[in-house]
């Protein structure tokens, strides 16, 4: 019951924090709020508590700076697609605007729609959007200076 | 005008300005534009390369979250995070504690035992643990006799003497005495002798050496008694079971035990009393004062009255093996500082 939940608050620590250990005591602590606010609430929509529940423990641990710092270990229980680098996430999550951040973690990698993440939010789906541009085009570029980081010196 | 469309120009072309253009990229990229829109953009991307830039910029992050989102998790990690975790565990985690080196966490683990021991030394209170009394009763050892013969034995020499002036030989005397010729030869075995060894019976009739009851012994029978020292037979041992003896058991609590304590000394021997086992009256134990001590009943109350000027001297009458002669009352009681 609700392992999606459980596995999108997970991935969404992970990937806003960049350390396993810490992201697992925030999806555990997470996972308590998600699970007791639908039991206080059992008529809201899981996708919403889901985005206030992360957003509420982002928002403590981002007082300690959590960010830029990234401590993992390869056999930490994350396993990213073949093929997939991290190092233009890693360069994206360090110096995204937080806003933006979050807004590619809930719309594009939890796949929350937008109206319920500005339901969650007392945003505008318009807002989500924006956010959601920027950080998009903010990660392509991170993407782009990546592979010109990494292409060959040619003579 | 046909119905549907919009004019926004002289051509009917529905133009965006740069702004829109670039706000409307996203939904765009998504297609989430009405077929007008999405031809307002396409037009305007024409004719920007910043928003062809952008456009690229959007499709590679998406394509780039895209492949984020298939990110996998071992079911460990959705065990570990379901599992109610306690504030102990929390703490570890916060530590890192498993990616410490073996030998910080033998040393923080040797620290705290040592903390521990050393707080539990420390708060323990070792004075009132020595003054408990374990086994239950309040006699004291007063001396360790080292023997190996039964002639040295405290069983065999218990019996008390009373002697002709109606004063009383305890056997902790006797025993004591002849303990320290004899364990001068040879030293083996210790035995504790307590002052209120079980029976002193008093017997008025002289008793044939034969008729010495003799206890337990490990070794040879009980040597023959000196002549002169009045024994009890069965017949007074049986006498003595039917009259109980008594013993005064007590405590009091002074201000300058030390000066009261001689003064309670030379008041009893100014009453006529006599120390009884082998140390002094007022001999000091830790912080009591201790004093066994035989002496006529008759001055029991004056001795009372006595101690009322100095304290509450409570004083208790309980059954002992021990019978005193007649008029005659043991005494043992203690004199510590009032706190």
């Amino acid at each position: 019951m609700f392992d999606n939940e459980i596995k999108a608050i997970s991935l969404f620590f992970f990937f806003a924090l960049l350390d396993d250990e810490k992201a697992l005591l925030a999806s555990a602590k997470c996972s308590d709020l998600f699970f007791q606010t639908l039991k206080v609430a059992p008529k809201s929509i899981p996708n919403v508590v889901l985005v206030k529940s992360t957003n509420q423990i982002w928002q403590k641990l981002s007082q300690q700076s959590l960010r830029g710092r990234p401590h993992f270990a390869t056999d930490a229980g994350w396993t990213l697609p073949t093929g997939v680098d991290l190092a233009p996430w890693k360069e994206f999550q360090k110096s995204a605007p937080e806003e933006e951040l979050l807004a590619i973690l809930w719309s594009q990698i939890l796949k929350i729609s937008d109206s319920d993440i500005a339901a969650a939010l007392s945003i505008n789906e318009g807002t989500v959007r924006y956010r959601v541009r920027r950080g998009l085009k903010l990660l392509g570029g991170t993407m782009i200076l990546e592979t010109r980081h990494l292409e060959p010196v040619r003579s | 005008m046909q119905p549907g469309t919009l004019e926004y120009s002289k051509k009917s072309e529905r133009k965006i300005s740069a702004f829109v253009g670039h706000e409307l990229l996203y939904d765009y990229v998504t297609g989430r534009l009405d077929p007008e829109r999405l031809q307002a953009v396409e037009e305007f991307l024409k004719l920007s390369r910043e928003a062809q830039s952008d456009v690229q910029r959007i499709n590679n992050g998406l394509n780039y979250v895209m492949a984020l989102s298939e990110t996998q998790l071992t079911s460990s990690v959705l065990a570990e995070i379901k599992a109610p975790s306690s504030y102990f565990q929390v703490l570890l985690r916060k530590l890192r504690f498993e990616e410490w080196s073996p030998g910080i966490k033998m040393g923080l683990e040797v620290l705290v035992v040592a903390v521990g021991v050393i707080s539990a030394c420390l708060l323990i209170p070792w004075h009132r643990m020595l003054e408990i009394n374990w086994i239950g009763n309040r006699e004291v050892i007063l001396a360790e006799v080292a023997s190996e013969e039964p002639g040295s034995r405290m069983e065999d020499v218990e019996t008390p003497n009373a002697q002709t002036d109606g004063t009383e030989v305890f056997p902790d005397d006797v025993a004591v005495q002849k303990a320290r010729q004899q364990s001068l030869d040879k030293i083996t075995t210790a035995t504790q002798v307590k002052l209120a060894a079980p029976v002193a019976v008093e017997s008025s009739k002289p008793v044939e050496p034969e008729s010495v009851p003799v206890k337990k012994t490990e070794t040879k029978p009980t040597e023959a008694k000196p002549p002169e020292a009045k024994v009890a037979d069965s017949t007074n041992r049986t006498k003595g079971e039917a009259h109980v003896g008594m013993l005064y058991r007590g405590s009091i609590l002074v201000t300058g035990a030390p000066v009261v304590s001689q003064k309670f000394a030379d008041k009893i021997h100014e009453l006529g009393g006599r120390k009884a086992g082998e140390v002094e009256l007022g001999w000091q134990k830790g912080t009591s004062r201790y004093f066994h001590f035989t002496i006529p009943e008759s001055k029991l109350a004056t001795l009372q009255e006595f101690a009322q000027d100095y304290g509450a001297l409570s004083l208790s009458k309980e059954k002992h093996d021990r019978v005193m002669p007649e008029g005659i009352v043991r005494i043992i009681f203690t004199v510590d500082e009032k706190k």
